[in-house]
């Protein structure tokens, strides 16, 4: 028998014991019987079929370890010792677990019972794909797709800088890093993959306890470290994750629970269970073959609501239709009693204060004081009278809306000083208060000299026991010199900008005037062809109308030149609208061609395809766009003329989209943070205020502009923002 | 200059290269396009190619790059440069390399066709020039080392008799050895040999 151990089992269901004798199966494992992940597999295959056979079944159980023992002959000795027990009469079904098992009776088929049906469980495809187009043999195959498993990871967390990838030194193990690699090369753009298989699990303790921010942990198939010790049953995960500084994601279903986040997984319970009723048909007689060969898909996103609460991950940032499991039980579930008793104390005690106001609010001592304290705040006080619209109001209030006097005040009264502007939102403000909304708004008012005042007020409604709105209270306060500062900010803002996009044009004068010589120069010269065309005798006039379309179309792409520069100069208010990305893209990238060619520099456009629109002001965001490209053709001066090359990349990114610059440059400097601030600079003739303009620009649109260096050479900018809300 | 002089034109804009060729073919010449440095080094031998306007900036190999294969192919092919942006250092470094003129777009119809036609008048001196001196190298190489020789004796103003002390034979031999000379080059006159021998580089003998 070799070192191979060979487990036997019986199992009965437990009416087992009919007239008929057992039908025999034999289950091979890859690892062993308790070594997941295909312990899980089988455990659910067994229970499954055990559910679903009335028959009694015998389950004979061997493994052939590839996980602990390597370079050992065992194929020889199994496939005698197999034959041995299985003399008199061949099992009724074979059932493979894992890739290790199936390629095990694909080398044996022809001494192994090759009559009897086979089935593959669990195995990607891509490792037993001649084997199970066999006749005889049939396939629950399981459908792992790699870059899924990153998109679990960019899903929740689309910062994500650095991977750490668990895996193991097992060949199994091996096979799935190598595939890991090939499929996730394309994500090297967006972070750094860290490979961990050469470490002993200790030694990842190490790592993965003093990770830098921004970093995910991906556990890959691990069923033995670097120094050949194997690991059953996830006991490995368990122990990192008791000292991980960053989220653990998966790849498999039975993991859910064990200390990882979640995503869409690969079905290998699933699939265990679907072998389990397969199997159960090839035992009632139908026969195996191709045609029934199924393969699972990915779950459907699942998620561990511990995991996401130790990450602090919201639930908002999880994708649509997702599953979450393990959810504390909520406040309700554990103590319904106390919430009844407590909504009842709050109940009374509501109860007991609106008695207690009334019969205090004649109290005129109180009223004084309250009004004191709210004179020295600024704030003026009112009530409305729900039925009269009868307003009764605080000095300080009558002083803030220049409505002095003793005499009482309407509601129309105060609707009229609003300003025109704010009219409409105010009445719908005064409606919704009407019928029991509170408020907090901020309007203006014209006075009676006309001059404009800025206010801020709050409101809530009086009840009365059976729910009518008695009057609404409120105070007001006076935000004009707030306003003024917020404004000039602005206006000085919008102002930089415009400078600063003013300055960037200026940089490109010389290759604008190319933009613009160039259609001027095709115009000349064909007016001038058609001037000789018209002289002849007789003149060609099929050409000269062909030469007109061209003028007329070359003085359009002229014109279109003037049009793109004078949006770009004009000053304009910042008005926040939804833009097409790649329309925004394509315009910038025209404006600067010329440029680009000059300088030598490729351009590569990597798009995502159907993009929403972004919400921003076009024209800045286009300033900063032109910024970055400009700076990254300045840092590639001195890069050879053959490596001068210059991405553009957009792609969706949580609920935003990602624009990407990155050049083969002279690279960042070594403080990062520098880069952003004003007047740093590394042009000789530079201000240093272009990326603090742009960084301004970006964060007043709620979005965010960072940089990073290159794996290979240069630098990348990004720059995220928000997609626009959907219109209605 | 032939009226049927072929121009090729080099632009990265298919606009541009239209509206040159109908100019210049309106203009009575044969025009080929190109749309890259590349795709006119590439072109078949056929038809030959008298003159080039070339645009500065293109993607790829830029107009000055295209200036120096040419200047090491085929020296006497004039060119033409075409720019977007008077770039004054562009503008020195094309043509010291030999470009005969520069024009700023958008181009005069007079301005390039003057340019042109001054190059192609220049292109075909040279290659006249090189045609003449071509002929005359197949007659010298008639004669004979000791012709030769003698050659060089006589345009370095000697007499025969000075010849023939120097080469240590008689003057009567000398005599039969310059009539054999003039009547292979097929000039009678010693300012002419002297003329001839300065363009084929051949130096008079010095004392």
């Amino acid at each position: 028998m070799g070192r191979a151990s060979i487990l036997i089992a019986l199992l009965f269901a437990s009416h087992a014991l009919g007239d008929n004798p057992p039908r025999r199966i034999l289950l091979l494992h890859s690892y062993g019987r308790d070594f997941a992940p295909f312990s899980r597999v089988a455990a659910e295959f067994r229970n499954g079929l055990a559910r679903t056979r009335s028959q009694p079944v015998e389950f004979l159980e061997a493994s052939l370890e590839e996980a602990r023992f390597v370079g050992v002959e065992r194929d020889r000795p199994l496939v005698d010792f197999l034959g041995a027990l299985f003399r008199d009469a061949p099992p009724d079904l074979i059932a493979a677990i894992g890739a290790p098992a199936a390629l095990f009776f694909e080398r044996h088929r022809g001494e192994l019972f090759p009559k009897t049906p086979v089935l593959v469980v669990a195995a990607d495809r891509r490792r037993v794909e001649s084997f199970v187009t066999r006749p005889g043999v049939t396939n629950v195959g399981i459908d792992v797709s790699l870059p899924r498993l990153m998109e679990n990871i960019l899903q929740v967390l689309p910062r994500t800088r650095h991977l750490y990838v668990i895996t193991g030194g097992a060949p199994l193990d091996q096979f799935w890093e190598g595939e890991l690699k090939r499929e996730w090369a394309s994500f090297a753009h967006r972070l750094t993959l860290h490979w961990l298989s050469d470490r002993s699990v200790a030694e990842m303790r190490e790592v993965v306890g003093r990770l830098p921010p921004h970093s995910a942990i991906f556990w890959s198939i691990f069923s033995r470290d670097a120094r050949g010790i194997p690991y059953e049953n996830e006991t490995a995960l368990a122990s990192l994750r008791e000292v991980a500084t960053a989220p653990i994601f998966g790849y498999a279903d039975y993991q859910i629970g064990h200390g990882i986040v979640g995503g869409s997984l690969a079905p290998l319970e699933a699939a265990g269970a679907a072998a389990a009723k397969l199997a159960a048909q090839l035992l009632g007689g139908e026969s195996a073959g191709g045609t029934q060969s199924i393969t699972l898909p990915m779950t459907k996103p699942v998620y561990d609501s511990r995991e996401l609460a130790r990450w602090r991950i919201p639930e908002s940032a999880l994708p649509p239709g997702s599953t979450v499991l393990y959810r504390e039980p909520g406040l309700w579930q554990t103590h319904r009693t106390a919430v009844l008793v407590a909504l009842a104390i709050t109940a009374a005690q509501t109860l007991l204060i609106v008695l207690l106001f009334a019969a205090r609010r004649r109290a005129h001592d109180m009223a004084a004081s309250l009004n004191l304290a709210a004179e020295s705040a600024s704030t003026g006080l009112w009530q409305v009278d729900a039925v009269t619209n009868e307003i009764k109001a605080s000095a300080k209030w009558r002083e803030i809306f220049d409505l002095p006097g003793t005499q009482p005040l309407m509601l129309a009264n105060v609707l009229d000083r609003i300003h025109p502007d704010d009219h409409a939102r105010m009445h719908q403000v005064v409606r919704r208060a009407m019928r029991g909304a509170e408020s907090d708004v901020e309007y203006r008012i014209v006075l009676s000299d006309s001059s404009v005042r800025w206010i801020a007020s709050r409101s809530r409604p009086e009840l009365s026991p059976d729910g009518r709105v008695l009057r609404i209270r409120g105070a007001s306060m006076d935000i004009t010199s707030r306003k003024r500062m917020e404004e000039e900010a602005a206006v000085q803002r919008n102002e930089l900008t415009h400078l600063s996009r003013v300055a960037s044009l200026g940089v490109l004068s010389g290759s604008l005037a190319h933009e613009i010589n160039q259609p001027l120069g095709i115009i000349l010269s064909n007016a001038q062809a058609a001037q000789r065309l018209l002289a002849r005798e007789p003149p060609d006039l099929a050409e000269v109308r062909e030469i007109l379309s061209d003028i007329v179309s070359e003085d359009r792409r002229a014109g279109d030149v003037i049009k793109r520069l004078r949006t770009m100069l004009k000053r304009e208010e910042t008005s926040s609208r939804p833009v097409e990305v790649h329309e925004a893209c394509e315009e910038v990238l025209r404006l600067v061609h010329s440029d680009l060619v000059g300088r030598g520099v490729a351009v590569e456009r990597r798009f995502a395809t159907g993009l929403p629109p972004v919400q921003a002001d076009r024209i800045q965001l286009q300033q900063v766009l032109l910024n970055l490209i400009v700076n990254a053709c300045d840092a590639m001066e001195t890069t050879p003329s053959i490596k001068r090359s210059l991405t553009l990349t957009t792609a969706a990114d949580g609920n935003g989209a990602l624009f990407t610059v990155a050049d083969c440059g002279v690279g960042l400097p070594s403080d990062r943070g520098e880069l952003f601030q004003p007047f740093h600079t590394t042009k000789p003739n530079g201000l240093g205020m272009g990326l603090a303009i742009c960084r301004t620009i970006i964060d007043a649109h709620r979005g965010r502009l960072w940089a990073e260096a290159n794996l290979e050479c240069g630098a990348s900018f990004y720059v995220w923002l928000p997609w626009a809300p959907e219109s209605p | 200059m032939s009226a049927l002089s072929t121009i090729a034109v080099v632009d990265d804009e298919l606009g541009m290269q239209r509206a040159l060729q109908r100019l210049l073919q309106a203009e009575g010449f044969a025009v080929r396009t190109f749309g890259s440095a590349d795709a006119f080094l590439k072109r078949p031998p056929s038809p030959r190619i008298d003159c080039v306007v070339l645009d500065v900036l293109m993607p790829g190999l830029t107009g000055l790059d295209l200036q120096e294969h040419i200047q090491q192919s085929d020296p006497c092919l004039p060119i033409v440069f075409l720019t977007g942006q008077g770039d004054i250092p562009m503008s020195v470094r094309a043509i010291k390399a030999g470009a005969i003129n520069f024009l700023t777009k958008p181009v005069k119809d007079l301005e390039l066709l003057t340019a042109l036609r001054a190059a192609l008048a220049e292109s075909e001196r040279l290659r006249l020039a090189h045609q003449e001196a071509a002929a005359l190298r197949t007659r010298l190489e008639k004669l004979t080392a000791r012709e030769l020789e003698v050659l060089r004796h006589v345009i370095a103003g000697k007499l025969n008799k000075q010849i023939a002390a120097d080469l240590g034979t008689s003057e009567q031999t000398i005599k039969v050895h310059r009539m054999r000379i003039t009547g292979k080059l097929g000039v009678p006159s010693v300012a002419e040999l002297v003329r001839i021998a300065a363009r084929l580089d051949i130096a008079p003998v010095n004392e």
